[in-house]
């Protein structure tokens, strides 16, 4: 791989639990000890379940969480500690799953593309604003007439639409979008896929598309980064992943997706039981306790991430 | 006799910006044991459709035609009584999401065992051994000690265990799921999915399963309705309307579930219909890739094509209506 844009290295995130009323204080380790490196105009998907500290990562490399330990660096700039200067802070940016709660239920769609417009230009004139957000909704195929609407006057597709431009305004190098079709109908979502990909293109703009959709994965996605329980277990290149996956809980994900094309789909991998505690993450491989697999070793080796093709890691040293 | 007859049912709701028509003419039947799949996006009337099976719509939400015969006797026609005799015992429902039904401040083990209660007469704490035994064939691991747990202490995959529990307490005829899985994380769903199949197989009750997610429903039903603005469109065997949507709605929600390598996903244009001012003529026509002059016009009536029932003009010359 090129150089990286964004480098992510070893990234903790604990947050704090407090223990009963007179024991101390315990932590849930979200995100524990994560590297990912985002090259250029690629799109990298992050997949997990609920609580595999995906939407974590996701804000710390997007700069809005500080890391407990780690770094960020985008083009060798680490983001936390150079108290995100104003040109970094505008070539990242990023989109929720949900737009009602990062949409101002208050402001016309002019005034909050405006926000981000005036933000990357200070001073700029009325009508020349009017121009450029005008510009910006045709990008996301929104008429023109939606600058003079508040978001409750738009579909869920059409929020996020505009939460997208919003985005694009800024001419960032580098979009974190958290689960951005998840909320959405089923017909809907492939027009903000396909909205994605094409501005994505056009732009030449870096994605970490945070999802646990393996359709939509396979469709936009340059690189898969899986993670569970705070850990990244299998990371490479897209066809890779899915043709020679490296690890049983990548396979345990696939084996739930029936459609998925059929060379794809070699196992059919159940995980047992069900997620255990952030607090107390199993030792040894986090996944053991769930791996149809697991041997012995699995509970006490602390698993590292071993390169078993080009680009492409595991953190099972035992599968295939 | 089929064990549901549900005929051209419509559930409409009273709003201050005038009626939702959320269920507006809907037929269909259900055999003894057999799993029907109702798909449909948000706003299209699926869940309004399972609410009034079991006599749960509620003001603003009214029945205004049709009828709903279960075993003979038209559900509609009920007492409040002897619903709530059929609701929980022969008809039983599992919602998407536990937490509305679940009480938080009661035991698991006190909450299935009123099931018991309410429909056989048997003091809860008297039917410890029956949830005991109940939640450990739903695989609720450590079910002695799980009757003693309150709903926070359990994951999301063990609540939708508790609330299945409670489903077929009774050897139901019928289960009524509103999607019982899409709350939760794939590989859980997947176990989950077992359970419910595994269950059916065993008690041999009839189940209609409602989900956005045509895959899943791909993977279960026997039969498959779609649903689009509060209307039918096609019903048929799962297997004939994945091989061959008739509908040009079903064939875009087929598309849309297929997977496509770095090319443009195929798309449906347009957004959902309202339910307060549904398009004129057909309701799909605003987004349909195959629509005519005449379908903005005409509503369309259901056609019979093959052992398919359709709702849509293209098929009014082949079939019969």
């Amino acid at each position: 791989m090129p150089e990286p844009l964004i480098k992510a290295e070893n990234i903790k995130k604990y947050f704090p639990v407090k223990k009963g009323l007179i024991g101390g204080t315990e932590y849930v380790r979200a995100v524990d000890d994560v590297s990912l490196e985002i090259g250029e105009e690629t799109i990298t998907a992050l997949v997990g379940e609920s609580g595999s500290g995906k939407t974590t990562l996701g804000r710390i490399m997007a700069g809005i969480w500080m890391p407990t330990s780690g770094r960020v660096l985008y083009r060798g700039i680490d983001i936390h500690r150079d108290g995100m200067k104003r040109e970094v802070r505008h070539r990242i940016q990023m989109i929720f799953q949900n737009p009602d709660s990062s949409l101002n239920p208050r402001m016309k769609i002019l005034d909050i593309l405006g926000e981000a417009i005036t933000e990357a230009e200070p001073g700029i004139k009325k009508d020349e604003l009017i121009e450029r957000a005008t510009k910006l909704l045709e990008e996301v195929n929104l008429h023109p007439d939606h600058l003079y609407k508040y978001p409750h006057e738009l579909s869920g597709g059409e929020k996020q639409r505009v939460a997208i431009a919003r985005a694009i305004a800024l001419e960032p190098e580098f979009i974190v979008a958290d689960e951005p079709v998840s909320a959405l109908d089923i017909s809907i979502r492939a027009q903000i896929i396909n909205l994605l990909a094409r501005i994505q293109r056009e732009h030449g703009i870096a994605i970490l598309y945070i999802a646990h959709d393996l359709r939509t994965v396979w469709n936009i996605s340059d690189y898969v980064a899986v993670m569970y329980l705070g850990k990244i277990m299998e990371y490479g290149p897209t066809e890779e992943v899915f043709k020679n996956t490296g690890h049983p809980y990548t396979a345990t994900l696939l084996s739930t997706a029936p459609l998925l094309p059929e060379e794809f789909r070699k196992h059919s991998l159940k995980p047992i039981g069900e997620p255990p505690s952030l607090i107390n993450p199993p030792k040894g491989c986090r996944f053991h306790t769930r791996c149809p697999l697991a041997r012995e070793e699995c509970r006490e080796v602390d698993m590292k991430l071993i390169e078993i093709g080009r680009e492409h890691y595991t953190a099972c040293p035992f599968w295939r | 006799m089929p064990l549901l007859e549900v005929r051209n049912l419509k559930v409409y709701y009273d709003l201050p910006q005038g009626t939702v028509k959320a269920v507006d003419g809907v037929s269909f039947s259900l055999e003894k044991g057999e799993i029907l799949g109702v798909a449909g996006e948000s706003g299209s009337g699926k869940s309004t459709l399972a609410h009034s099976i079991i006599g749960l719509v509620k003001p603003p939400g009214r029945v205004v035609d049709g009828e709903i015969i279960f075993e003979g006797r038209n559900l509609l026609e009920l007492s409040e009584e002897e619903l709530r005799e059929i609701r929980g015992k022969d008809i039983t429902m599992v919602f998407q999401d536990p937490n509305t039904y679940l009480n938080p401040v009661l035991r698991i083990g006190i909450q299935v065992g009123e099931v018991y209660e309410a429909h056989l007469g048997i003091e809860p704490r008297k039917a410890i051994d029956k949830v005991v035994d109940l939640l450990r064939k739903v695989r609720l691991t450590d079910p002695e000690r799980r009757v003693e747990s309150y709903p926070h202490e359990l994951s999301g995959g063990m609540k939708q265990r508790v609330m299945i529990s409670m489903a077929i307490a009774l050897k139901p005829k019928l289960i009524i799921l509103d999607e019982p899985t899409s709350a939760l994380d794939v590989t859980i769903q997947a176990e989950i999915m077992e359970l419910l199949m595994e269950m059916r197989d065993e008690l041999g009750a009839a189940m209609i399963f409602i989900s956005h997610d045509l895959e899943l429903l791909g993977q279960v039903s026997d039969r498959l309705m779609i649903m689009y603005g509060g209307r039918l469109v096609e019903i048929g065997e799962t297997e004939e309307i994945f091989r061959d949507p008739l509908h040009p709605y079903t064939e875009a929600l087929i598309n849309a579930i297929k997977y496509v390598r770095k090319e443009e996903l195929p798309t449906l244009e347009g957004e959902p219909p309202s339910l307060l001012k549904p398009p004129p003529g057909c309701r799909f026509h605003p987004r349909c890739p195959k629509r005519m002059d005449r379908c903005s016009l005409v509503e369309p009536g259901e056609y019979m094509v093959g052992g398919r029932r359709v709702s849509c003009l293209l098929y009014e010359e082949e079939g019969d209506a």
